[in-house]
């Protein structure tokens, strides 16, 4: 026989025990959940900060670029007559463009 | 078909399902909120405001729970850091961790049990809070010091010496 089997229960247990009542939930769930708050979503944020930035980039690089609008409508002209290397400088345009709208999209279908 | 709260989590997470959260509330409210109303010395008015708001806290950080504690031990944590503000708001619990609570005058021992019950209820009001919340976590609700201490936020060895200092001041205004 183990030495604890010897002992008689502890009183102060038994009481604090027998204490221990369920609480009847009397509405108190249904007052939560009426009261609780949409969950916020952040989601959205690293599809912005990764669109604010690639706009900033763009813009910075096309102020380093003589002439941007000549040179954009240069290269435009060159893909309208399947010049290729003379469309080459839209080729950075659009690969800073199209993760902008993506990300656009992104936010939008986070918000959705 | 019963689902366990790991399934209701993680409806709740992945679906932001309000009534899977509804049934982990209707599945924990009994424990907290009699948590909440010894710390409270029985205010259940008081409790179950904080037990609201630990709720709702619970639902706004839900995707913090790990699982390597029991839901019902995170619930608890939570619970008692509503506790503490509500009670640093008031500037009680800086005055009752001082250990200024007034001795009561010794009471003989109850005969019956009834008497028990309410001498056993006064004589938990007479605890500090970290005293009475370590009671009532390890005795009543049968936490491991271990869960306890993770609840309470302290290092186990506090837990040990509420418990036991605890016990000791109820089995003295007991008689027991």
């Amino acid at each position: 026989m183990k030495p604890d089997e010897t002992k008689t229960p502890d009183p102060l247990d038994a009481l604090l025990r027998d204490e221990n009542h369920y609480v009847a939930d009397d509405g108190f769930t249904a007052r939560v959940v009426t009261a609780l708050p949409r969950r916020r979503s952040r989601a959205w944020l690293r599809p912005a900060i990764l669109g604010f930035a690639m706009l900033l980039g763009t813009g910075i690089a096309l102020a380093f670029v003589p002439a941007p609008i000549a040179t954009l409508s240069n290269a435009a002209e060159g893909l309208r007559h399947l010049n290729f290397k003379a469309a080459l400088p839209l080729l950075p345009l659009a690969a800073a463009l199209v993760p902008i709208f993506w990300s656009g999209f992104e936010m939008l279908r986070e918000e959705g | 078909m019963a689902f366990s709260d790991a399934d209701l989590i993680a409806r709740a997470l992945l679906q932001e399902d309000q009534n899977a959260f509804g049934e982990l509330v209707r599945r924990h409210q009994s424990p907290v909120r009699g948590f909440l109303q010894k710390l409270t010395r029985g205010d259940a008015h008081l409790a179950d405001d904080l037990a609201q708001q630990a709720f709702i806290r619970a639902w706004q950080h839900l995707n913090t729970f790990r699982a390597e504690s029991k839901f019902t031990t995170w619930l608890f944590g939570i619970a008692y850091n509503e506790f503490r503000m509500a009670a640093r708001k008031r500037k009680e619990l800086a005055l009752e961790e001082l250990d200024d609570v007034p001795p009561e005058p010794e009471q003989p021992a109850a005969t019956e049990q009834s008497n028990l019950r309410m001498d056993l209820n006064e004589a938990m009001k007479t605890l500090t809070p970290a005293e009475r919340a370590a009671i009532v976590l390890c005795c009543q609700n049968g936490l491991s010091h271990d869960e306890a201490a993770q609840v309470l936020d302290c290092p186990l060895g506090t837990v040990k010496t509420n418990v036991l200092r605890g016990r000791e001041k109820l089995r003295r205004k007991l008689s027991l």
